[in-house]
């Protein structure tokens, strides 16, 4: 896939609000249309993200997760005054059936919308948007990402020095493979230990607890990001007060209702669809940008 | 005004009695570049961290060290850390975070530098050192030469007066090490950035330096040009001689025709062995044996990691004799390390055979072959298990059906002859690289296997701890065991082999004796060859350049 | 591994659904509830919501009826050993009104968790579905109590744990 993703390139803190306010905002309102925004916009933008690879976790994942929703939902919750039919003495209530297929949704849509994340927000910016927070924490975190790797691979390393010696981690009795992993990972603690001394050094010679810190920071926080954000947030906390004041709501139990349709639900259902969209939006704007240009030149 | 002033130096460690550092002084200005040389635990990492107060071992310290006139416990830490650069043996023990853009800013973050500021800096580095191109990536993707670039280059991004470097290139292959310390040179060139290095691989340092130091326990020995120490080594009769450039060694051991000025690189040292005329003597040729048994024969051997990967051995085929050392080389990634873990078991083939052969020529029986083989691979540390040498070595005989005193007298044996029973009471990890390495090969070689794979065992060692190696190797020979080397160390390759393979590309492309193999080869050979192939092609070391030349008069 | 973990998921959930189940449609739910010689009086009310609507949660307002009288008093006939839970379940059948209960394995007996979408908890922490036997609270399981011939029988929400409708005992 050649296409660029350009919502990505947005700073982290942004993304990170976004992500933040589409799923919260997913899992705690009920209503078919934000639902509906939802689990679309985050179909579509992963879709657009991974591309083929999108409909293997779609179909392997997702949709059986979907499928299992909407079968355990009504089959242990009983409430509702439509009874479709009654196993065991319980019934089986449309209520039941279309809240369970309306939570269906929104565990769909909350995952893929994880997935979109944890597709674009790499360790570095997540570090960075960690580290506006926190700044001590993200240098751990980030010794930790640099720790670990090199943990692992000199496991590797001396479970092959003790093949070269005959010591198979594979073989022999179960007993001895638990004593021989022992060994292996305690020399490995051993190895860690002694090896840190070094980095202490190269850590102090480099001035590190000289006085106050500053972070670096590989993303800037510029004027796109912030138009970018600010329009996001006029229309979140837009859509938070109408949600506040109730104007979108539906009640499953024991009766499916609607509240009455208000500019206020029309206003917070377009909005919230817009705000589920924007990756896609802003993706096929640059998109178009590009082709304007290339076709300038 | 001198940058550094070291005036009367003297350092003990706590609990001896010898001083680690005998009055030592020198000075270094703006702009040197000065080289430290000298045999392994002469002192040099102890007066290097002497020149930081933050690496200063614990110890008692005379004499002081001034830093631009003022006595360096008096110049704050901050300011230490700014303007004394300071690079360590290891590359991946000294970087601290997971990206490479991280690293090279993590000493500004420190020293509290504001976010543009650092951009620059950063930036400036990135592209002095080349390393746009991974940038971004995990530290953990890096070769072990660009670490040790990184290492460099984030130094470098504090803008430090003086750079000190500790035998910086001893975990590098020749060619990541001479890449670093041809930017070394560049950086004290184009920047003017003080240097004080310590360093084994004279070859590569001593044409760009402007002052070599040699260090004997814990004294500054000599102390001169890199033009004029080969002739001050040579008047004292110094065994440092030996670490010198090959074109140095051949002038002021073969004792004739001594230069006003001393070549230092191939091109001097080939003009000079013109001006020597033709050679009366002849090289010593080894007597090709007969009767070779076959220890090892690849049959169209092929491998690869993963299903989907690329193949790292392809189509290998050929044969090792019974007794012989053969050495494997060949450049980064060319699979030299898959083929010694073939060899050894570890991985197998997905196509083609690997036979091993027994004392008399039978092949190995598959169920037989655990334990023919033995392999040393690259990292000695992952050997060590226990909390001394010696509980290390018992635990390579467990499972062996001996009583408690043949064990032990096993174990000293081994010691014995891997030059470590002093260590054997020591911790693993308190040995020196060269102890460690002998001290994993003795662990090794408990296993007793007929063949034994060597995957870099001269890593990192300078050339007395070569010699001590050559002489455990040839001891082994001597008993009959086959020894496959795989290493970047042509001379030492070709001092010690019976026959050399190059590997390229998965398999071998040329299989020769040393005399041989090198003639036919004008890069990968050794300087002592380059020097004087244009008059015999078949020389290999400054040994033969001695016995070619020096008979005339005797 | 997980397309395999997940297919085995679904046949057990299919399996379970089909195999221990007994699925009906409303109209046969409301037929052939047997019955028996015996005849007992049930009625369901719940009369102290009325006086808690304060507590009530608005979503559940729909469901009460004005006088709180969901069934009126009626006869039931069943037969001997039968217990006051069968008499519940035969009659929300016949009248179609919404039931639902859970086993609680503990206890071994049965909980009515809500009639006519009336939960427990929906008006009040202490609120909840209990009954009385000819104006008597008994403190075990409704499939426990077995019925005898002219019972009266009474379902009554409570929001007071029993104590606003006399089922209440120290």
């Amino acid at each position: 896939m050649d296409k660029r993703d350009s919502f990505s390139g947005y700073n982290p803190l942004f993304l990170i609000a976004f992500f933040l306010f589409t799923v919260l905002v997913t899992m705690i309102v009920r209503h078919p249309v934000l639902g509906a925004a939802s689990f679309s916009g985050s179909l579509f933008y992963l879709i657009y993200l991974k591309g083929k690879k999108a409909f293997s976790l779609v179909f392997k994942i997702i949709l059986p997760v979907m499928i299992l929703t909407m079968i355990i939902n009504p089959a242990f919750s009983h409430k509702g005054v439509t009874a479709l039919f009654y196993v065991n003495n319980n019934p089986i209530t449309l209520e039941a059936i279309l809240y369970g297929l309306y939570s269906a949704f929104m565990l769909g849509a909350v995952i893929m919308w994880f997935s979109a994340y944890n597709e674009i927000m790499t360790t570095d910016k997540f570090v960075y948007a960690f580290g506006r927070l926190l700044p001590a924490l993200s240098l751990v975190f980030s010794m930790a990402l640099r720790f670990i790797p090199r943990f692992n691979s000199h496991i590797r390393t001396v479970s092959n020095a003790r093949r070269s010696l005959g010591e198979d981690l594979e073989k022999g009795s179960i007993m001895k493979r638990i004593r021989n992993g022992i060994t292996v990972f305690s020399s490995t603690v051993t190895w860690a230990l002694e090896n840190s001394v070094d980095t202490a050094d190269a850590m102090t010679s480099r001035g590190y607890g000289t006085g106050h810190r500053t972070t670096y920071a590989t993303y800037r926080f510029d004027k796109r990001d912030g138009i970018i954000s600010a329009v996001v947030l006029a229309a979140a906390v837009c859509v938070v007060i109408f949600l506040a004041r109730d104007s979108l709501y539906m009640q499953f139990y024991p009766s499916i209702e609607f509240n009455p349709i208000t500019a206020g639900s029309v206003i917070t259902a377009v909005l919230f669809t817009i705000i589920c969209f924007l990756p896609l939006i802003i993706d096929f704007q640059e998109n178009i940008k590009w082709r304007y240009l290339t076709s300038r030149i | 005004m001198a940058l550094l002033d070291i005036k009367d130096l003297t350092f003990t460690y706590p609990g001896r009695q010898q001083p680690a550092l005998k009055s030592v002084s020198f000075s270094l200005s703006e702009g040197d570049f000065v080289v430290l040389c000298g045999e392994s635990g002469c002192g040099k990492s102890t007066l290097l961290r002497n020149l930081k107060t933050v690496l200063r071992p614990f110890g008692k310290a005379d004499g002081t060290v001034y830093y631009k006139g003022v006595p360096l416990d008096d110049v704050s830490q901050r300011e230490q850390a700014e303007e004394i650069g300071y690079v360590l043996q290891n590359p991946e023990n000294q970087i601290v975070t997971d990206k490479v853009w991280h690293e090279l800013a993590f000493g500004l973050e420190n020293l509290g530098v504001d976010r543009d500021t650092m951009r620059l800096r950063v930036a400036e580095m990135a592209s002095f050192f080349g390393i746009q191109e991974w940038f971004h990536k995990d530290v953990s993707q890096l070769s072990g030469g660009q670490k040790q670039m990184l290492n460099l280059a984030a130094i470098m991004a504090m803008q430090p007066k003086v750079l000190i470097l500790d035998e910086p290139t001893s975990q590098l292959n020749p060619i990541a090490a001479s890449d670093f310390l041809n930017t070394l040179a560049k950086i004290n060139r184009d920047l003017g950035t003080t240097i004080l290095l310590s360093e084994h691989r004279m070859e590569d340092v001593l044409p760009n330096a402007t002052g070599v130091m040699v260090m004997e326990k814990g004294e500054i020995a000599a102390s001169a040009d890199p033009r004029y120490i080969g002739r001050i080594l040579y008047e004292r009769k110094d065994p440092m001689l030996l670490a010198m450039p090959a074109a140095m060694q051949s002038v002021y051991r073969l004792e004739r025709n001594i230069p006003e000025i001393c070549p230092l690189t191939v091109g001097e040292g080939k003009k000079w062995i013109s001006s020597l005329g033709t050679p009366a003597g002849s090289i010593k040729e080894k007597e090709n044996e007969k009767d070779l048994i076959t220890a090892i024969e690849f049959k169209d051997v092929w491998f690869r990691y993963s299903k989907n990967g690329e193949d790292v051995i392809r189509d290998l085929n050929g044969k090792i004799y019974k007794g012989e050392i053969f050495s494997i080389i060949g450049s980064n990634g060319a699979g030299k390390s898959t083929c010694a873990s073939l060899i050894a078991g570890i991985n197998r083939p997905y196509r083609g055979k690997i036979k091993l052969f027994d004392k008399v020529g039978n092949t190995f029986k598959e169920s037989l072959m655990e334990g023919a083989v033995s392999l040393l691979i690259q990292n000695p540390q992952s050997f060590f298990l226990k909390d001394t040498v010696r509980e290390d070595l018992k635990e390579a005989l467990r499972d062996r059906d001996l009583s408690k005193e043949e064990k032990d007298s096993k174990i000293e044996e081994m010691a014995r002859k891997t030059f470590i029973t002093e260590l054997l009471d020591h911790h693993p990890y308190d040995l020196s690289g060269g102890e460690q390495q002998r001290a994993a090969l003795a662990k090794v070689l408990l296993k007793d296997s007929e063949i034994l794979v060597l995957d870099e065992p001269v890593k990192g060692m300078d050339g007395f701890l070569k010699q001590k190696m050559a002489d455990i190797l040839l001891a082994l020979k001597k008993e009959g065991r086959t020894i496959i080397l795989v290493s970047h160390d042509l001379e030492f390759c070709a001092g010690i082999s019976d026959r050399c393979a190059l590997f390229f590309d998965g398999n071998i492309a040329s299989v020769n004796e040393p005399r041989s193999f090198f003639a036919e080869n004008s890069f990968y050979t050794t300087s002592a060859n380059r020097m004087t192939r244009h008059i015999n092609k078949r020389v290999v070391t400054v040994e033969d350049i001695l016995d070619l030349w020096k008979k005339e008069e005797g | 591994m997980i397309k395999r973990a997940i297919a085995a998921v679904f046949i057990m959930a299919i399996s379970l659904l089909t195999v221990s189940c007994k699925i009906e449609s409303p109209e046969e739910h409301g037929k052939n509830n047997g019955g028996g010689d015996l005849t007992c009086t049930v009625s369901i009310d719940c009369k102290t919501v009325l006086d808690n609507m304060d507590k009530l949660k608005a979503s559940k307002a729909s469901v009460i009826p004005e006088d709180g009288m969901i069934c009126e008093k009626t006869e039931v006939s069943f037969s001997d050993g039968e217990t006051a839970f069968d008499v519940l379940v035969r009659l929300t059948r016949e009248k179609n009104i919404h039931m639902e209960y859970n086993k609680v394995p503990a206890y071994d007996s049965v909980y009515i968790e809500g009639i006519e979408n009336l939960y427990e908890m929906d008006c009040g922490e202490l609120s909840g579905w209990t009954y009385l036997i000819n104006g008597e609270g008994l403190n075990y399981g409704c499939d426990q109590c077995v019925l005898e011939d002219g019972d009266v029988l009474e379902w009554r929400y409570t929001c007071d744990l029993g104590r606003d409708v006399g089922a209440y005992k120290e």
